[in-house]
């Protein structure tokens, strides 16, 4: 009998072009639009960014200095003549670290304003709820005042963190207490929502190194000032060392409570606390409290030429103001996104920019540390600097042996 | 017309292909049919799951943007829809407008597209809707719901959902569908090819196996398995039972197996009890492998068979072959050389190989051969004779044979031929031809003394003339001239009467070569008595000829029948020589035509012959007569020439009162012509 088998092998072909044929018409039929991430927000004369922090309310403190250090370095860029000819214009809108107005804010700069980039957030809850518009619009948002490990991970094409980790902060810390001091019963106080969960974790992940866990943890809402309960809980545990995530008004009181009812632990505050504000705000109370710092202090003009330059900036904008790590921390977030701009060329767009960020290789800023930026890698430093109150002050660190 | 056209089309395809396209076929009409409840069912369906899950999360949004709306508060509405469209990620936008469609808050972001507010505006007293819009290049299903505050509208929730993705998602089912009837269709037709193989191959061998058959090989199939074994399925150890141990031929073919119930049956009779046995139905399960075994029975019945009919046909050549004679096997109407024996060989010189397919003319004189062919054309008989027939050899030496043709009439045989036997009869014509002669001097002498008779009277006459010659010339008288004129004139006659005479005897009595000619019978009849009516005379035997007037001619030999004449003129003379006083002696000699026949009779009033005598006449060597006096031949060979003038003879006869002789010969016709042209030599 004759042999059939070409007539499987057709039917089978033909069947199999029909299936292929299907695909590429659905292939062809993904959504369109949706990512032209072109030249929004540049124009011949001008580069818009966009920012939403709290300019006031009871973290004002943190977003004023934040943007008056990135506004003395942007204005004094602008006035040497901007980049290739253009001005930066810095649009803020005030979201009293609050995340639906911080939301809301961003809608209005991407949508309305059509800003180039997002620069400058401050604040980790407000900041998180953003991070599906930045995703969805493909916007750059470089310098968040922020550490927390939501903005660093899962990683994010579109976000460029310039400061350590709030992890990296906690880390080092509890490195340095368990270690130097050998200390082993730590609490955590912190601010019941992202930012303060995300220092938790970090207390949590740096003490699991040591086989530690917190000895007891309390906390606050974000914008009321009730710790009484978290403080109750904390002293209750005998801890020696008591890691503070949290804002300064809060904080203040957590301490001040704490020294009137005898409770006299190592208190440490991760950065964000904004240790200029909380050392005035303790006064007396405030002698040995231990803050992180991300940038080096404003104290240091005479070692580092761009915190002279920022001192000096602040002083010619804003002459009443004192500069503050804060401020430093915007300054230096304005740097970097003013040489991000600049390297990107004069016809920029969202990639390039992106691109531009990405080439930075152990950049010199003038403040003693090189920025390290790469496709995989958008934490630009490491760095973290301890600080100490010390008579109203906030004094770095640089040995520990005059400790109490 | 098309159907039956693909009908018969269909029932041209080999199994394989039957099946392989039969499973397709079906295969592909379910797939449509999944296909059409597909789109039919369930892609409606789902669209109306996403809508009503769209209308679930807008209804929830209305629950929960009350209040900011009163309070208007942007930002929070804001974060609400965002936080919503981060859980609901299928929805491509969500956003609210107050009752005169300005947007409120919304979740696009890089820009609101235009007129998208008013795309879709809720009536006065519709509190939901939905509706199919175009946002760019998207095709959206916009949900509305109204916010209410009491009765009054507050603000509309506007939820799209993108129609692509769900068209993306019906139409990625569809192609999983489709993948899944693909390969299913492919492994089917995998699988029906297995399947049609399976069954197919069998087959095919067994086709292959016929296609032998048909081309001559016998062979049987080889044994794809082990048929049972009847000994084996029943436990049975009768090893006498001729079905006991065989091996290649299964049991219910056997004759005269005897188990249970079936004892020495034939395997026709037994066949059917068979069917219900165990060891049949071991096989049955398996109808191919039931016809492989069929078919290898089948073919050891045929292989017994064809060695009995080769025996057959070799004994059958044999007797062939061993007879004497030339037989041939002629087809007809070509009448060409199908089979011969080695006799004919041996007859006509030539090899097997020259004759076979050879027309069968060949070996004859090309008169005789067209002759043959066609009294072999037309008659209807089942067997006709040739008495006659001039052959020829290869080398081209002629001989006379006699040839016998038999159309047998076998059953089913579709092409008629001839089974044609010739004998060599040369040899015995000759001898035929040497007694007749001897026949003819044996009447010659019996006539002897008649002719002398006859001549004695001429003689006589020319005795008388020269005694009155001789009394003349001694009485020394002159006699008249007149008279010595009519003296001579006599003397002449008579010589020519005598010599006549003598010519007719010489030429009676010459070997003639016999001719056959137109023949008036009265002629011969004649010239009998011619030479025998005076001695008739002289035995007071009247002659009495009664001959009929203008007859029509027969075929046959002038002197022959002139021989057949004498030779009842000579019987019924002797029959009549012992006579009894008183009793006239008459021989009465009658022709005439009757029925197409020319018919002369011969009658004596001699002394008859009784009924024994009569039965024996014509048989040779058989005489009435002394010894001496007869050679016994005289009636034998009368019949044998009648008879090769397709004549007859017949005897009748009285005891005392005579003899009559009564020979029948067909009037001569053109169609006999053709039909026999020469009966003698």
């Amino acid at each position: 009998m004759k042999r059939h088998p070409p007539i499987i092998f057709v039917s089978s072909r033909i069947l199999m072009l029909c299936l292929l044929l299907c695909l590429f018409h659905a292939c062809d039929r993904k959504r369109p639009g949706a990512g032209e991430s072109g030249t929004h927000g540049v124009t011949d004369s001008e580069i818009r960014i966009g920012s939403s922090c709290a300019l006031s309310g009871h973290a004002s403190f943190l977003g004023t200095n934040t943007i008056r250090g990135a506004e003395s370095y942007i204005k004094e860029l602008n006035e040497e003549g901007g980049i290739f000819g253009r001005k930066i214009r810095l649009i803020v809108y005030d979201d009293r670290y609050d995340p639906p107005r911080c939301v809301f804010n961003t809608q209005k700069l991407i949508n309305e304003d059509r800003i180039f980039a997002l620069f400058c957030y401050v604040g980790t809850p407000t900041s998180v709820e953003i991070l599906p518009i930045v995703k969805e619009a493909r916007i750059p948002l470089v310098g968040l005042l922020t550490g927390a490990d939501a903005l660093r991970r899962p990683f994010s094409k579109y976000i460029f963190n310039i400061r350590a980790s709030y992890y990296q902060e906690i880390a080092a810390m509890v490195k340095h207490i368990v270690e130097d001091r050998k200390l082993s019963r730590f609490a955590v106080f912190y601010q019941y929502d992202a930012y303060g969960l995300d220092g938790l974790a970090g207390a949590e992940l740096a003490l699991k190194k040591y086989g530690l866990e917190p000895v007891a943890h309390g906390s606050y809402i974000r914008g009321t000032m009730d710790v009484e309960d978290a403080l109750k809980s904390i002293m209750a545990s005998h801890a020696e060392v008591v890691i503070m995530v949290g804002t300064y008004d809060p904080s203040t009181k957590f301490i001040k409570m704490a020294r009137a009812k005898g409770f006299n632990p190592i208190f440490y505050n991760v950065s964000f606390v904004g240790g200029n504000e909380l050392a005035r705000k303790l006064g007396p109370d405030g002698e040995g409290v231990i803050v992180t710092q991300v940038v080096p202090s404003p104290e240091a003009r005479a070692l580092l030429s761009e915190v002279d330059k920022y001192c000096r900036l602040l002083e010619k904008y804003y002459p009443e103001d004192q500069p503050t790590f804060v401020g430093l921390e915007g300054f230096i977030n304005a740097v970097v996104l003013g040489k991000a701009l600049e390297r990107a060329g004069r016809d920029i767009t969202r990639e390039k920019f992106i691109r531009a960020l990405e080439g930075m290789k152990d950049l010199s800023l003038g403040i003693g540390l090189g920025l390290n930026f790469g496709p995989e890698d958008h934490q630009g430093f490491d760095a973290v600097y301890f600080t100490q109150i010390r008579d109203g002050k906030l004094e770095l660190v640089t040995a520990w042996d005059s400790q109490r | 017309m098309g159907l039956t056209k693909i009908g018969t089309s269909f029932e041209n395809l080999s199994i394989r292909q039957k099946v392989l396209y039969s499973t397709i076929v079906m295969f592909l009409l379910l797939g449509t049919l999944s296909s059409v409840a597909y789109w039919l069912i369930f892609i409606p369906t789902f669209v109306d799951q996403i809508q009503q899950h769209g209308k679930q999360v807008a209804y929830s949004l209305v629950a929960r943007s009350g209040p900011h709306i009163l309070t208007r508060n942007q930002p929070e509405l804001t974060f609400m829809l965002f936080q919503k469209k981060r859980i609901e990620t299928d929805l491509s936008y969500i956003f609210i407008t107050d009752p005169e469609n300005r947007i409120l808050a919304h979740t696009f972001i890089n820009a609101v597209p235009d007129g998208i507010s008013m795309a879709h505006p809720l009536g006065k007293n519709e509190d939901e809707g939905i509706q199919l819009i175009h946002v760019g290049e998207n095709s959206i299903y916009d949900q509305a719901v109204a916010i209410k505050e009491g009765l009054k509208t507050i603000g509309i929730v506007h939820i799209g959902m993108d129609k692509q993705p769900v068209d993306a998602l019906t139409t990625k089912i569809g192609l999983i569908l489709l993948a899944v009837m693909i390969v299913i269709v492919i492994l089917a037709s995998l699988l029906s090819n297995l399947v049609a193989t399976y069954i197919s191959n069998p087959l095919s061998k067994l086709v292959q196996a016929m296609n032998d058959l048909c081309v001559g090989v016998i062979e049987r199939l080889p044994e794809t398995s082990d048929s049972p074994k009847c000994w084996e399925v029943l436990k049975c150890h009768r090893k006498d039972c001729p079905a006991y141990g065989k091996r290649d031929l299964a049991c219910w073919f056997v004759d005269g197996t005897l188990c249970h119930g079936t004892a020495m049956s034939s395997a026709a009779d037994k066949l059917g009890k068979c069917y219900q046995c165990k060891v049949y139905r071991k096989l049955t399960n398996n109808e191919i492998k039931q016809l492989s075994s069929s078919f290898n029975q089948f073919i050891l019945t045929l292989q017994l068979k064809t060695r009995e009919i080769k025996a057959s046909e070799e004994k059958y050549q044999l007797l062939f072959n061993y007879d004497p004679n030339s037989s041939f096997l002629i087809d007809m109407p070509h009448g060409r050389v199908l089979d011969l024996n080695d006799p004919a060989l041996a007859m006509y010189g030539y090899e097997k190989q020259d004759l076979i397919g050879a027309p069968f003319v060949r070996l004859f004189h090309e008169d005789d051969g067209i002759s043959f062919l066609k009294k072999a054309r037309e008659t209807d008989e089942a067997y006709f004779f040739m008495p006659v027939v001039r052959a020829v050899t290869k080398e081209g030496r002629s001989f006379v044979v006699e040839l016998h043709a038999r159309s047998p009439k076998f059953q089913d045989s579709g092409m008629p031929f001839l089974i044609v036997s010739t004998v060599d009869i040369t040899e015995r014509l000759d001898q035929e031809a040497q007694l007749i002669q001897a026949g003819k001097m044996a009447i010659l002498g019996e006539m002897a003394t008649g002719i002398a008779h006859e001549l004695n009277q001429p003689l006589s006459v020319i005795r008388m003339g020269a005694d009155f010659f001789l009394k003349m010339i001694s009485r020394r008288e002159r006699a008249s001239d007149e008279d010595v004129a009519t003296v001579c004139r006599n003397i002449s006659a008579q010589v020519e009467r005598a010599s006549t005479i003598i010519d007719h005897l010489r030429d009676f009595g010459r070997r003639a070569r016999p001719e056959l000619k137109e023949v008036d019978i009265n002629q011969p009849i004649r010239d009998v008595f011619g030479l025998v009516g005076e001695q008739l005379k002289l035995r007071e035997i009247v002659v009495d000829l009664d001959l009929g007037e203008g007859l029509p001619p027969i075929m046959a030999d002038h002197n022959r029948l002139e021989q057949i004449f004498l030779n009842l003129v000579s019987n019924a003379r002797d029959a009549m020589d012992t006579k009894v006083t008183g009793k006239e002696k008459r021989l009465t000699i009658k022709s005439c035509t009757k029925g197409g026949h020319v018919i002369a009779s011969v009658t004596d009033t001699g002394k008859g012959m009784p009924k024994q005598v009569l039965e024996k006449i014509f048989e040779p060597f058989y005489t009435t007569k002394e010894i001496g006096k007869g050679t016994g031949l005289g009636l034998s060979i009368t019949y044998n020439l009648v008879t090769k003038f397709n004549g007859s003879i017949k005897a009748a006869s009285e005891p005392g009162e005579g003899t009559t002789f009564t020979l029948s010969f067909p009037i001569h016709s053109e169609e006999a012509i053709h039909g026999k042209s020469l009966v003698d030599r």
